[in-house]
């Protein structure tokens, strides 16, 4: 135990890095048993999986067949050796197909699995233990146990005096390689070791895939039959091509023209796209307006809620959804939207959730133009307009102009003067 | 205090090994050469006798048995790390085991973490036993003496100028590369 004061600190992150790797590989091999990953994903595991056990069952191979030549293994010797290589790698992070070659090369020396692998085994204690490269460890044992010692000497002179150099040095380094083994070689060596394994399961289906398809009057073989007659003009598959190229091109001109006709006025492909838009955004908010409010309408349904549920029906689709997400009444969103209308200068006006004017119809400020329309304020009163020369003529249905006058007087009340050009004719109360 | 990082140290070290022999040593002293004499306050600051009786013996725990109870050795590592990113660079190290438990009594939440102890091999056999309270009357009695917590407090107020100190330090010599590669 000791007490460490830290002066400055280092960032390195490449350890991480590698777990982040073995975490990546965990991720694929499990996508690649259809655990999390996409359909695509799936096939490109597999596929890599493939080639992995592709690769790997090629140095097996090559590795068995010099076991079987030199140290005369049997059979069932090799599935064991197999066996001994994995779980190898599996413990010191070294890759199997780093192990073979070493453990090849000690079979044609030894004439003897067992004694190989016992030698493999030393010569990953000694890289780990000394730090030497595992190549020229092997070599120089290998050579030692023929009963050259030259090169291990030259390498630990200290065995300069050792009678059995092997037995010191095993008695030196033992256990080295398990102890020195890097964690994150050994996860990232594990899942490796995991998508070869799956990948042993497709390789034959791939194999059996592979020879069926080229076969004559395969696939491979109709196939490239169909492109040959799609390249020439003269075959009906090759004037359809030709006609589906000139459909293409057609394609953007006509896009052009289609946006063109949804500008009636100016014929302009680029403002009409811009209608479109805007028709599509109407569209998406007044869907969206239309779910909401069932959403509200179901609720209040099954809650028992039966004023709010024919409120909400009754209500215009937009009053219905807004009353919804401002979880208010129908009556008070009526009374909240257009008290921002009157605040804006500009709106809707709505009378128990029916909308009476439209945008044009209530304008506060700013300077109305033309018919102003007709419609009903809140208080039930109906009203009519018009604007000729800057005078604006309001008329109110029931004979009360007084209403007209008593809202925009609240108004003022409120948020201030009118513009006295808009309403030269109302003075306030 | 804000904790500074520095980045591709490593990359340095062998920029500058490629660079010219002796000079990543040369980085590796001077970075040691600032910690230096924040080592010697602490070890100024280290009771040369054991600060409680019980601490005066010559075992495994013993005040200043095995290693000396005022060793303080000042390290630079660019190795990384396996579980976090971020590591120290220069640290100054109290190597006593005795001197390190009498700094840090007191610091932790005095909770008793178990009741009892795991089980653990005893002569013949294996056994466990109840935790006491003599750890409670180690830190209340160095704490009367004003003999915990010495290693802190001596150096806080320099640390901020030896990160500094070293960081132009790497800078120095991070501009020897810079240079030779431009």
């Amino acid at each position: 135990m000791s007490v460490i004061v830290k002066l400055l600190s280092k960032f390195d992150d490449s350890g991480i890095k590698k777990a982040q790797h073995g975490f990546g590989g965990l991720k694929k091999v499990l996508g690649g048993i259809g655990l999390g990953l996409g359909l695509k994903a799936v096939a490109d595991v597999l596929v890599e999986s493939a080639k992995a056990a592709s690769a790997d069952a090629k140095s097996v191979k090559l590795m068995n067949m010099q076991l079987t030549k030199n140290a005369g293994a049997s059979k069932e010797s090799l599935k064991q050796n197999d066996k001994f290589i994995e779980s190898l790698s599996l413990q010191t992070g070294i890759l199997d197909d780093n192990l073979r070659p070493s453990l090849a090369k000690f079979g044609n020396v030894t004439k003897n699995v067992r004694q190989a692998q016992k030698l493999l085994k030393l010569s990953l204690d000694v890289t780990a233990g000394s730090g030497k490269s595992q190549t020229k460890v092997a070599n120089a044992l290998a050579k030692a146990y023929a009963g050259n010692t030259k090169s291990l000497i030259g390498m630990f002179p200290e065995l300069k005096n050792s009678k059995n150099a092997l037995a010191d040095l095993t008695k030196e380094f033992s256990g080295a390689a398990l102890a020195n083994a890097d964690p994150f070689m050994r996860f990232n060596n594990s899942m490796d070791i995991l998508k070869e394994k799956l990948g042993k399961l497709v390789l034959p289906l791939i194999t059996d895939f592979v020879d069926n398809i080229s076969q004559p009057g395969g696939l491979v073989d109709q196939v490239g039959k169909f492109f040959e007659a799609v390249g020439n003009p003269k075959t009906e598959v090759g004037k359809a091509f030709g006609q589906l190229k000139e459909s293409i091109g057609l394609v953007g001109k006509s896009l052009v023209a289609l946006f063109a006709l949804m500008d009636p006025k100016t014929n302009d492909s680029m403002t009409g796209f811009a209608n479109f838009i805007s028709l599509l955004s109407d569209t998406i908010t007044f869907l969206t307006d239309a779910v909401t409010g069932l959403a509200g309408e179901m609720q209040a349904l099954f809650s028992g809620d039966f004023q709010r549920f024919f409120d909400l029906s009754n209500s215009l689709v937009s009053v219905g959804a807004e009353a919804v997400r401002r979880n208010m009444s129908v009556q008070d969103t009526v009374d909240a939207l257009n008290a921002e209308t009157i605040q804006k200068g500009k709106g809707f006006i709505y009378n128990n959730g029916q909308e009476v004017a439209n945008p044009n119809q209530v304008i506060f400020g700013g300077k109305p133009t033309g018919n102003l329309g007709s419609g009903v304020f809140k208080n039930g009163q109906g009203f009519s307009g018009n604007t000729t020369n800057n005078n604006v003529t309001i008329n109110v249905q029931g004979a009360d102009p007084k209403a007209v006058v008593d809202a925009l007087a609240k108004h003022v009340k409120t948020n201030g003067s009118l513009p006295s050009s808009l309403f030269p004719g109302i003075k306030k109360n | 205090m804000a904790e500074t990082v520095v980045y591709d140290v490593k990359g340095l070290l062998k920029d500058l090994a490629a660079l010219e022999p002796g000079l990543k040593k040369a980085l590796v002293r001077d970075s040691k050469a600032i910690g230096k004499p924040i080592a010697s306050v602490i070890k100024s600051q280290i009771p040369t006798t054991a600060p409680l009786s019980g601490m005066a013996n010559n075992g495994r725990l013993g005040w200043g048995s095995g290693k000396a109870a005022n060793s303080v050795t000042t390290k630079f590592r660019s190795g990384r790390s396996r579980y976090t990113a971020v590591t120290p660079l220069v640290s100054v190290w109290v190597n006593s085991p005795m001197t390190a438990i009498a700094d840090i009594a007191g610091k932790g939440s005095m909770r008793k973490a178990k009741r009892v102890t795991s089980e653990y091999a005893y002569k013949d056999g294996r056994r466990r036993h109840a935790v006491t309270s003599q750890g409670r009357i180690m830190v209340a009695r160095l704490k009367e003496r004003n003999l915990n917590n010495f290693v802190y407090p001596a150096v806080e107020d320099r640390i901020e100028d030896a990160q500094t100190a070293i960081k132009l330090v790497i800078e120095k010599y991070a501009r020897m590369v810079n240079r030779k590669i431009g």
